[in-house]
């Protein structure tokens, strides 16, 4: 593989329009698949229908499948596959490390602690739920960020395993809530922990999507400085970038990007490392590219897994989170493996 | 000691400088502590220094291990606050410059980072224009057209389209002066970039110094143990030792014999060159 050239704004419009078609396909296709399986014109006529408001003509399909089932489900999957994709690119250019991403590093399991503690506490305040969910890996993060040092430096492995004992210590706690706590539901829990998009959501999508959306936005602005602090700290220092406001945001965002995922799917694994790494390899380690790139891939990587998910052996569902892992777990060690080379 | 054939520029420890025109490089009084703790003695000090240095000097900090090189180095960087005493360029207090000013005017090559994530080098010598760019940066003509030039001037030219991590450390090392150069420094500062060089690509880089600090845009600091590549190639040398700076003029005048072997501890000899540079023996053999 040769370098590419210096990247241009119009290569990023150009691979930005051409994720969306792809975005556009995907979506139509898993809207298609399940039980009934729908047609392509019917999907579109029924999207167009519900898009200008004209209901009189719509069908049952229409109304109940596509709309009220699976389109809510098409449209979390984006959510939830944009925000981890870009949070995983954030945090590895934070920690200059190609293997982080906030399963890996137990940001998820901080923000599902966080989570099922404000659950505990007050179940019906979903706002709640997401700010402690937030307090939770930004809690993480920074717990993390510190027991990966090694005199003074952040040293890569040290950081991974912190991050997994971290995860793995939270899991814990977690277990212990659950088993100690009468009549829930661990079933569903249990699904909730492993990554489950099926699960209605707490409110209105319109509202989840503008905040990730802007806060992708946010570290969007953030772009030129990640190349640098990629390419190291000091030197990024050197060149003029604000490093400390850089990394407060990125710290801050890619925090908040888990918990908005985390609380309204639970964990789910391996995307934010995955999609990156594609990306990367498809289109180049610059950040102008990569975050648009990585929320578009993590849409559909998201949307992909989901309809999979669903589908394979229907008429029983998988947690999602067990298909990023399948296809995740195997990626991370080749590349954990190639790193130590 | 006879005099240079080609004129040095007065390299003193008070140079001439033209009346009403402020020194490039004007260090005053500059010291450090380094504290491990808020109520713990210092680790390490470096006691208060001072030299100046004109545009197209070339100014090496020479000195053993430990001795304070790169912290000296550091403080000119304006990436370490100073204890005490202030660093002016061209007559601005350093501290009074924002990050991306003083990128603008300072550029630093650092004893190599590990990159992370892929990159071409020509991607690498562009990060150069990022302190002119506004926020997104995607280069334009004139930057691609400064990073190529700067990559000539090393003789990278070549080096442009390939993977920086597919490259070998001397061409690495002039892929990084090239990003160095790309930010139009007035003041160019290298911490130890001999270190992982042989002795030709020691002289290489430092005839590429030389000529790029003759020909006049930057002042170029080189923090260096090579006592040799010093006596050499430097207009003026600071001879660091245990966090003081010793001595501060021409190689000529700094290096003494009795005083290179005490702070290198090493049986070294000083003798006069033919172009009027000392020359320094390693003379193990006949201690």
């Amino acid at each position: 593989m040769s370098p590419s050239k210096p990247l241009t704004s119009r290569r990023v419009i150009g691979v930005t329009l051409l994720l969306a078609l792809l975005l556009l396909v995907v979506a139509v296709i898993s809207l298609r698949l399940g039980a009934v399986s729908i047609s392509t014109p019917q999907v579109g006529a029924c999207l167009v229908e519900a898009a200008t408001g004209n209901t009189a003509h719509m069908t049952a399909d229409c109304r109940m499948i596509v709309l009220d089932l699976r389109l809510p489900r098409v449209l979390l999957a984006l959510l939830v596959g944009a925000s981890l994709s870009v949070a995983g690119a954030g945090f590895q250019a934070l920690l200059r490390n190609p293997l982080a991403d906030p399963y890996v590093l137990g940001v998820s399991s901080g923000a599902a602690l966080g989570a099922i503690l404000a659950l505990l506490v007050e179940p019906r305040t979903t706002i709640g739920t997401m700010a402690a969910a937030f307090a939770g890996a930004l809690l993480t993060v920074g717990a993390v960020y510190f027991l990966g040092r090694r005199h003074g430096q952040l040293d890569s492995f040290t950081l991974l395993l912190a991050g997994i004992i971290t995860a793995s210590f939270f899991s814990a706690v977690i277990m212990f809530l659950m088993a100690s706590l009468p009549g829930r539901d661990l079933r569903g829990m249990a699904f909730w922990l492993m990554g489950d998009l099926s699960s209605p959501l707490p409110m209105r999508t319109g509202w989840l999507m503008l905040v990730a959306w802007m806060t992708i936005g946010g570290v969007y602005t953030t772009a030129a400085d990640l190349n640098l602090l990629a390419a190291g700290e000091q030197e990024a220092m050197h060149l003029g970038v604000n490093v400390s406001r850089v990394k407060l945001v990125v710290y801050l965002a890619g925090s908040l990007l888990t918990a908005l995922a985390v609380s309204v799917s639970g964990a789910i694994g391996y995307i934010g490392l995955l999609v990156p790494h594609v990306m990367r390899m498809l289109f180049g380690s610059d950040y102008r590219l990569l975050i648009p790139a990585s929320a578009l891939g993590g849409a559909i990587a998201l949307i992909i897994a989901d309809t999979l998910a669903r589908t394979v052996i229907a008429p029983t569902e998988l947690p999602v989170g067990a298909m990023t892992a399948i296809a995740g777990a195997p990626v991370f060690i080749y590349l954990l493996r190639r790193k130590m080379g | 000691m006879s005099e240079t054939a080609t004129p040095l520029p007065n390299a003193g420890t008070t140079p001439a400088v033209t009346p009403g025109e402020p020194p490039r490089l004007l260090v005053e009084h500059l010291s450090y502590a380094y504290h491990a703790g808020r109520s713990e003695a210092p680790r390490f000090t470096l006691e208060p220094v001072s030299f100046r240095a004109r545009r197209g000097e070339l100014l090496m900090i020479v000195g053993p291990n430990a001795s304070g090189k790169t912290t000296l180095l550091r403080l000119l960087s304006g990436l370490l606050r100073p204890l005490a005493g202030h660093v002016e360029l061209d007559g601005v207090a350093l501290d009074r410059l924002d990050a991306r000013t003083r990128a603008q005017r300072i550029a630093v090559v650092q004893q190599e980072s590990p990159l992370v994530f892929p990159m071409s080098a020509v991607e690498y010598v562009l990060q150069g224009r990022y302190p002119y760019s506004r926020r997104l940066h995607f280069p334009s003509t004139d930057d691609l057209g400064l990073a190529m030039r700067a990559l000539e001037q090393v003789g990278g030219a070549h080096l442009a389209e390939r993977w920086m991590h597919e490259i070998s450390g001397g061409e690495k090392q002039r892929v990084v002066l090239a990003r160095a150069l790309a930010q139009q420094p007035l003041l160019l500062l290298l911490d130890e970039p001999t270190l992982h060089l042989d002795i030709g690509g020691q002289v290489e880089l430092l005839r590429q110094l030389a000529a790029l600090a003759a020909s006049g845009r930057a002042t170029i600091v080189v923090v260096t143990h090579e006592l040799g590549l010093a006596a050499e190639f430097a207009d003026q040398v600071v001879l660091m030792h245990r966090g003081r700076a010793l001595g501060t003029g021409k190689p000529s005048e700094v290096f003494q014999e009795a005083v290179l072997r005490e702070v290198f501890a090493a049986p070294l000899r000083v003798e006069p060159g033919a172009s009027g540079r000392p020359r320094i023996l390693l003379e193990v053999r006949a201690e």
